[in-house]
């Protein structure tokens, strides 16, 4: 019965994030307008058949923005978790596996960092080198990395004693092999649940920080962005906010429902 | 468990007894001929010695409290305040001031001339040469003739002098009053009862003043930190009146209940360009860039119309210094813009960087229409939103920028105020605007006390700044207030003032 819930969730997660990652796709081959094309007729012009999300301020098809803007959100989610991903577990496999001296210096460096909200790690960077898509991309996956590294080591950690390593090493297997070909795989599950849950949180913090005006610029588009633009006609239009919201909603729950089940099969074990 | 029981209920008990008790306090039915409640977007944690006053909204709203020997009339003329009259001697360096009849200070002791002195000599500050602004640099020393006449010496002769002594900075206060910073004492129509941080300022009306006081008796300026809650403060009449309402703001304002009223900011809105940097060292490149932006559609975007086009760096508020023809000196015209690429070598467009304040929206949004519009000539303009320091830093101070929307204000009402920025070696030529011609005639309408040849030699300025296309010129942003119909009268002026003297009860 419970195993039944599970797949449940897990399909309904797939859908959801699938037919937004669909949906974003979809704007590369077919976009109704251009998404930056201006049109003063149509300002703030509410869903009808030729906008089916509405019109933004500038008289904007709120249809392709969406597409545009969640396709962008997307990329800069995935991007700055390969970027996290990376740095988290190469530097918790290495802290989890030797130990020591250094394990213990980068362990109070990462505590610190710990101690630092994400969202400012990227704030800090952001204010340090300038805007930018790619700097954007880069600061959350470096805001990623501390957590991503504790997760990773304590797992490393754990493997390190396995017997399974103690005979790899005995056969004069080098580190290297042991750690990507022997206990990376063995860590899966953990690895693959801390991916899905810095991918919502980057998601996250991307919309946060365009909404700050310091994400994504404008006139590009991107969800947590036209949610900033849309703050101000919370009450004449709101289809600004509740398109762009719901499109970001659908895409964060259904990442949740399939990190849950993730989570939950680790439970079992 | 029954003490328990108790202590609940007495808080219960307590609880609403404090809200029905707060119902009493609210005196919104209060009378309108007694009071007014005005909102306030940031707290007054300002001096209150008028010399040192640095926020632009302190000044603003004590603009009531203090008067200097001249002020601005809600037309933008200088007229006598705490002075009746003056003479100025021929060769334009001397300035003798007579004392106002019968004027009296907030604590109803009479103006002497001692005060007037003490309190130029202190905005001058003559002698620690560290004037409050520095057009008083100018002001080499003030003297006591009698008792009702005192003279002004300076160093060169200034036609704008009347003007600088009508800001705020130069306002008259008693040399008695020992503490000025935090007893505020002027000769004001309001005088200035108490102030609580991060909640509201009062003023009362002074009933000695020397032209007809006030109509209304007790103002309270309320301090609405969070702009998202002042369309329900408005509605639910917990303020009666607030200035520069966005327009989002404004649609969510009760129309029945409230009047908008619509003037200018009295700012320059423009993309401001960087002469020295490349390509907008070519004329050629500017003036396209001037043919190529729509600016009535931009109005459309960003202020449903409202606001007024202007042609260079000047607005219509200040009269006889406005040349309308530089308006529509370029024309929306792509072909045009097309053939000033070509011809200066950019036929193919270029890429350059629009670099904006995050916090001011219109600016933001101009910048969004900008961007989009010169994609029709192949012109690539990247948006860059930096936070209000930054901007400071690097771009109006730096200088180091390709281009950037903002609006320019005038410190003082006088034309030398918008224009003194665009000579070539003025520190806060941030454009980096070079033109020997601009130089001659602002030194020219400096140097001369005739009106006429003044005013010519600085329209002759703001042209040649059209014809340089030093900037791409849009508009002086519309500025909205909203007014409870309760009271009627508000009036703006063409500087950074909200004189609460104009608003009456409404005829009932």
């Amino acid at each position: 019965m419970k195993r039944k819930n599970l797949n449940t969730n897990f399909i309904l997660g797939c859908v959801l994030l699938g037919s937004i990652v669909f949906f974003a796709l979809s704007g590369l081959v077919f976009m109704p307008y251009d998404p930056e094309a201006m049109d003063v007729t149509a300002k703030l012009a509410a869903p009808s058949f030729t906008h089916p999300f509405g019109c933004d301020n500038f008289g904007r098809d709120i249809f392709s923005r969406t597409q545009s803007g969640a396709l962008i959100t997307l990329c800069i989610g995935t991007a700055s978790v390969v970027i996290g991903t990376i740095g988290g577990t190469i530097l918790g496999a290495l802290m989890g596996y030797y130990g020591g001296v250094t394990d213990g210096i980068l362990m109070r460096i990462l505590d610190v960092l710990f101690a630092i909200p994400s969202v400012l790690l990227a704030l800090i960077f952001i204010s340090l080198f300038g805007n930018g898509n790619l700097n954007v991309i880069l600061a959350l996956g470096i805001a990623i990395i501390p957590s991503f590294a504790k997760m990773m080591r304590q797992e490393f950690l754990k493997e390190r004693e396995m017997g399974y390593v103690q005979t790899a090493k005995m056969l004069g297997a080098g580190d290297l092999r042991i750690l990507l070909v022997h206990i990376l795989p063995n860590v899966m599950p953990t690895f693959l649940n801390c991916i899905l849950i810095s991918f919502n949180n980057t998601v996250l913090a991307e919309a946060g920080m365009s909404y700050l005006g310091i994400g994504v610029q404008p006139p590009q588009a991107s969800l947590g962005r036209m949610l900033s633009e849309a703050q101000g006609y919370l009450r004449s239009a709101p289809f600004y906010t509740i398109f762009p919201g719901l499109i970001m909603i659908i895409m964060l729950f259904g990442i949740s429902l399939i990190s849950e089940k993730g989570r939950k099969q680790n439970a079992l074990r | 468990m029954k003490s328990r029981r108790r202590i609940s209920l007495l808080f219960g008990l307590l609880l609403t007894l404090t809200i029905a008790l707060c119902a009493c306090t609210g005196d919104k039915a209060a009378d309108a001929s007694s009071s007014i409640t005005i909102g306030i977007p940031q707290d007054i944690e300002d001096s209150l010695d008028p010399h040192e006053m640095l926020a632009a909204g302190t000044k603003e709203i004590f603009f009531n409290v203090y008067e200097g020997l001249y002020k601005t009339d809600v037309d933008g003329n200088i007229v006598p305040a705490v002075a009746s009259d003056v003479v100025i001697s021929e060769d334009g360096c001397k300035y003798t001031f007579t004392i106002r009849e019968g004027i009296k200070f907030h604590d109803n002791n009479p103006v002497t001339a001692e005060d007037i002195a003490y309190s130029i000599a202190k905005c001058a500050d003559i002698e620690g040469g560290n004037p409050a602004i520095s057009a008083f640099s100018n002001i080499q020393s003030v003297e006591i003739d009698d008792e009702k006449h005192v003279t002004i010496s300076l160093a060169e002769p200034d036609s704008d002098l009347l003007a600088v002594l009508a800001s705020i900075e130069a306002a008259i206060i008693p040399k008695s009053n020992p503490t000025p910073s935090q007893t505020a004492i002027g000769t004001g129509p309001y005088c200035f009862v108490s102030r609580s941080p991060l909640e509201n300022i009062k003023m009362k009306r002074f009933d000695a003043y020397w032209k007809t006081p006030a109509a209304i008796e007790n103002v309270t300026f309320k301090i609405c930190a969070n702009a998202d809650t002042i369309a329900m403060e408005l509605n639910g009449g917990t303020i009666d009146m607030f200035c520069r309402l966005t327009s989002a703001q404004m649609a969510e304002i009760d129309k029945s209940k409230f009047e908008i009223l619509e003037g200018t900011m009295n700012l320059v809105q423009a993309v401001y360009l960087n002469n020295a940097a490349e390509p907008f060292q070519d004329v050629r490149v500017r003036q396209a860039l001037c043919h190529a932006v729509n600016r009535e559609e931009i109005l459309q975007f960003v202020s449903d119309g409202k606001g007024t086009l202007i042609g260079s760096s000047m607005i219509p508020a200040f009269g006889k210094y406005f040349d309308d023809n530089l308006t529509n000196q370029y024309p929306y015209d792509i072909e045009k813009a097309k053939a000033l690429l070509k011809e200066a070598g950019y036929e193919n467009g270029f890429d350059f960087k629009i670099t904006v304040p995050s916090n001011y929206q219109q600016h933001v949004d101009t910048a969004q229409v900008v961007a989009e519009q010169l994609k029709a000539v192949n012109v690539n303009a990247e948006i860059v939103l930096v936070d209000w320091d930054t901007w400071l830093s690097d771009t109006y101070v730096g200088r180091n920028f390709d281009a950037t929307v903002i609006g320019v204000d005038a410190p003082q009402l006088t034309a030398s105020a918008f224009l003194d920025r665009f000579v070539s070696d003025a520190g806060d030529n941030f454009i980096n605007y070079q033109n020997s011609g601009y130089d001659a005639s602002f030194a020219q309408a400096m140097g001369t006390t005739d009106d006429a040849l003044r005013t010519d030699a600085f329209r002759n300025c703001e042209k040649l700044l059209a014809e340089d296309a030093a900037n791409i010129y849009i508009q002086d942003l519309p500025e909205f207030v909203a007014l409870n119909k309760k009271y009627s009268g508000y009036r703006f002026y063409p500087i950074y003032v909200l004189d609460v003297t104009t608003i009456q009860p409404a005829a009932q």
